[in-house]
């Protein structure tokens, strides 16, 4: 399966073109304390808000720290919330997804009752209440996201649970006296993997973009943590002269998710093409 | 159609039950309490300020007055704005909010289908192709950022249309553009992948073969099935716009209902937290009922379920 699916991405040259300018982004956040010549706090007040220059490609703002060092470990930042929300949720929606899918009946309706009402709240207000009570740091924004995240992906996967359960190969597992548990892990879960890896791929853009949301008007990293979110938002403060400042970490955070939403598209098309009309 | 009316309601009022709880008892887990700010009050007085509020009170008499006043829609006093009702202030600042919804939401109503519809039309041709890179564009970018160049160019360098502000219809420009661009570039994906599988079916052949005319088949035969997946799109697409809102007035100063939940947040004003997420929830809710009559209208196969 993940062969031809292999031929299939390999011709669709957008998502290997966003394939290689995450891992170069990836790379980057990684190595940050390699590239920046500069660190992220070192203040230099003579230096301050020059537009970008030789020494400063994407210039410095009002405390003359350096954008693009910023811009380099706010990637840390900014990545590793994304990603790590991303599969918190999709883990939790894994487990419970696929309790209510493979048990059904009243335990099923049970938990897509309450899937369903967690999913009507309004995710973005539930996340920002969460965060003042567990804290405005990156653990707090992972914790309260992955609260609110993972309903989506519980009810993906019990849906692709329910027709892997009336599969022939299923049926087969459990005539032999296969335990839940195994048929569960070793047989249905591999199955679906396709459109897991495809919910994951959008998941992490979401995610990235929430915080950035949130970091914007004020409710989410705190100092000294800084995400793009952080960054759009000091420079948004002084961005009528210093245009550079919001323009820098606007542009990065567009691209990356550009990135991600092609490389989604793609993945669905290779591991997932019967449903290529959810959006 | 009754009964599938009645267990929606049933739905609904637990739902904003569950959301009442949730942020009643999340609110006073939250170290820090709403006296306690800058200066430190004398003892006697906070006493007095918390008696008036009904602070004093055990925990499940609060949550009790709490749910009762919401059942009316009451959510009693500001914290911070002294001598103003919570639902007071819903009320002045909820028609601003309603009002930049409704525009970016018909914005992308009336951007999106033909968009999608043309790029479906004309799939693999470089319509297609520029349409659709333009939508996942769309998606991708955040609105704080097209809303600040969009400020930059046609506010500060060109000088064309107020910068902030709600106003007169010239200040509603931009926002409604900034918070468009999103739902408008969503529908339009959705609307192409829904026509291309509609008409590539069975009865727009027959419509084609009877020699009705190209215009007709798409847009009498084919578009109305497409429509039912956009429709289903429009209950996530308000829940966006609701919250989408509250960056959108902070960039653009307006007066709405997000911009006072921000201030309420940092302000630790809990009964204007609370209200505002209710009324959030609430809108949210109903949104998604509507959807669901919507569907059940268009598409009468969904009806009997």
């Amino acid at each position: 399966m993940f062969l031809e699916s292999w031929k299939r991405i390999k011709k669709h040259k957008p998502s290997l073109v966003s394939f290689a300018i995450l891992l170069i982004f990836t790379l980057m956040a990684v190595a940050a304390p390699l590239i920046a010549q500069f660190s992220y706090f070192e203040q230099n007040a003579e230096h301050a808000l020059q537009f970008p220059n030789q020494t400063y490609w994407f210039g410095t703002d009002s405390l003359g720290r350096d954008l693009f060092s910023r811009i380099l470990y706010g990637a840390r930042i900014s990545l590793s919330v994304g990603f790590f929300t991303a599969v918190f949720s999709l883990f939790i929606g894994i487990i419970y997804g696929s309790i209510a899918g493979y048990v059904g009946g009243r335990v099923d309706s049970f938990l897509m009752r309450v899937a369903d009402i967690l999913n009507a709240l309004p995710s973005l207000l539930v996340t920002v209440l969460l965060m003042l009570v567990v804290g405005r740091g990156p653990l707090g924004i992972f914790l309260a996201l992955g609260f609110v995240g993972w309903v989506g992906e519980a009810r993906l996967v019990r849906g692709q649970v329910l027709q892997m359960k009336e599969m022939l190969f299923v049926e087969a597992a459990r005539s032999l006296g296969l335990k839940p548990f195994r048929i569960l892990f070793q047989h249905i879960l591999p199955n679906i993997l396709g459109p897991v890896i495809v919910s994951l791929t959008f998941g992490i853009p979401q995610n990235i973009m929430a915080e950035s949301f949130l970091s914007f008007v004020g409710l989410g990293l705190e100092p000294p943590y800084a995400s793009w979110g952080t960054l759009a938002n000091e420079g948004w403060r002084a961005y009528r002269t210093y245009p550079y400042l919001i323009f820098f970490p606007g542009i990065v955070l567009f691209i990356t998710i550009l990135a991600f939403n092609f490389l989604g598209d793609g993945l669905r098309d290779a591991l997932d093409p019967q449903s290529s009309k959810r959006v | 159609m009754l009964v599938f009316f009645v267990r929606k309601c049933f739905t609904i009022i637990a739902t904003l039950f569950v959301l009442a709880t949730i942020t009643f008892f999340l609110l006073r887990v939250v170290p820090g309490g709403p006296f306690d700010s800058d200066k430190a009050l004398p003892p006697d007085i906070k006493a007095n300020v918390e008696a008036k509020f009904g602070l004093n009170k055990p925990l499940w008499e609060q949550y009790g007055s709490y749910l009762w006043g919401i059942s009316r829609f009451d959510f009693g006093p500001s914290f911070k704005y002294m001598g103003r009702n919570v639902t007071e202030i819903i009320l002045d600042t909820l028609p601003t909010s309603m009002e930049l919804g409704v525009y970016s939401l018909f914005l992308a109503v009336i951007l999106g289908i033909p968009i999608g519809v043309l790029s479906a039309y004309k799939q693999n041709t470089w319509v297609d192709f520029s349409s659709m890179f333009l939508a996942v564009a769309g998606i991708s970018l955040p609105s704080y950022f097209v809303g600040a160049i969009l400020i930059y160019f046609f506010a500060l360098h060109w000088n064309l249309l107020p910068p902030a502000l709600w106003e007169e219809w010239v200040h509603k420009i931009l926002p409604t553009i900034t918070l468009g661009t999103r739902p408008a570039s969503l529908i339009a994906r959705l609307t192409r992948a829904a026509l291309l599988e509609s008409i590539r079916s069975d009865y727009v052949r027959t419509a084609r073969a009877k020699g009705v005319s190209e215009f007709k088949v798409v847009v009498k035969h084919a578009l109305r099935n497409s429509l039912i997946p956009v429709v289903t799109l429009l209950g996530p697409l308000a829940a966006f716009i609701l919250t989408g809102t509250f960056v959108i007035e902070y960039i653009f100063a307006i007066p709405g209902m997000g911009k006072y939940f921000i201030d309420a947040v940092t302000n630790r004003d809990y009964p204007l937290v609370m209200g505002v997420t209710m009324i959030f929830g609430f809108m949210l809710v109903t949104a998604n009922l509507l959807v669901d009559i919507a569907y059940a209208i268009i598409d009468p196969r969904v009806r009997i379920r």
